[in-house]
């Protein structure tokens, strides 16, 4: 004989089915690699050139760092769009729209905090993208998969120490080449975590939500 | 007093409720997507289906693309069925609080 707690036990079961279906993968996999390596690329050929020590010869820093972002969300983009077609969804799911709502305020406060950049301050920008992107990913978190969880609390942990790091090693770092400095924190981050992060979703992403 | 006999059979089995309430939250699912999240053997997953589709609860669409692919969805029926199973589970809970 059917009970209330035999249905409450199933409005539960169905209640979390629905939440597990409406997972939502912000970032795929090949997209991930593709920013990665597009990030890795970047930082390595400022490296270099700074290295040269000739005039001009410098990787501009907004400039740079915007290509890559267009690049890689256009790649995601599509890729998030071919995924929704093969499951028969619209590509604006209930779970894109709850994701974008859920991030666009931490990625905008990052857009808005390029605004306060001065010649010479891409490091603490870099630090504070690098936060910001990380809250962001961790305000998905409800209906991200646990890859997406972990890669938020990563950023956010790193951008955390990058900007107390940033204050106590400040004047000692004055006589370096910030832009370059800013680069490579963005290789570091940006690059390897994405790399890590595809490499860890990649033989799972057909499947269920790793 | 509750009338427990209104209760759905079919879809009161924990294996397809499962089924049934993946496929209320999107048009279509692959055999390996609903097998992927519910955690079933290919047995028991196919026998389950079998069941709701021979009740005209779920529609099997058969299609090559690179592969050969097995999607399924819920019918009017079946939705309609899953719509009414979740008003009498939250009609029962009620009446336990009352």
């Amino acid at each position: 004989m059917q009970t209330s707690t035999e249905a409450e036990e199933n409005l539960r079961i169905i209640r979390s089915l629905m939440e597990k279906a409406t997972i939502y993968r912000a970032i795929s996999a090949p997209a991930a690699l593709l920013g990665g390596v597009l990030a890795i690329a970047v930082a390595a050929t400022a490296w270099w050139l700074s290295g040269l020590s000739v005039t001009g010869a410098k990787v501009p820093f907004l400039v740079s760092w915007l290509a890559v972002l267009a690049i890689t969300s256009g790649a995601n983009l599509w890729l998030l769009w071919r995924d929704a077609v093969r499951r028969g969804e619209p590509f604006a799911s209930q779970g894109m729209r709850l994701a974008l709502r859920a991030m666009m305020p931490a990625l905008l406060a990052g857009g808005f905090c390029t605004l306060i950049a001065t010649d010479g301050g891409w490091p603490l920008i870099a630090s504070l993208w690098v936060l910001l992107y990380g809250v962001s990913l961790l305000a998905a978190s409800h209906f991200a998969p646990k890859s997406l969880c972990w890669l938020g609390r990563v950023f956010f942990l790193c951008g955390s120490l990058l900007l107390v790091l940033g204050i106590w090693v400040a004047d000692s770092w004055r006589g370096t080449d910030q832009t370059t400095l800013a680069h490579l924190i963005m290789g570091a981050t940006f690059g390897l975590f994405h790399l890590i992060y595809a490499a860890c979703t990649w033989p799972r992403n057909t499947g269920g939500a790793a | 007093m509750f009338d427990f006999e209104k209760i759905d059979k079919i879809i009161h089995e924990k294996g397809r409720l499962g089924i049934m309430t993946l496929l209320a939250t999107r048009p279509s699912w692959s055999f390996q997507d609903l097998k992927a999240q519910l955690e079933l053997s290919d047995g028991n997953l196919v026998t389950h289906l079998r069941t709701l589709h021979d009740n005209g609860y779920v529609a099997i669409t058969k299609e090559i693309l690179d592969r050969p692919q097995t999607s399924y969805a819920l019918t009017a029926k079946g939705r309609q069925s899953f719509q009414e199973y979740l008003t009498i589970l939250e009609q029962i809970v009620k009446a336990a609080r009352q």
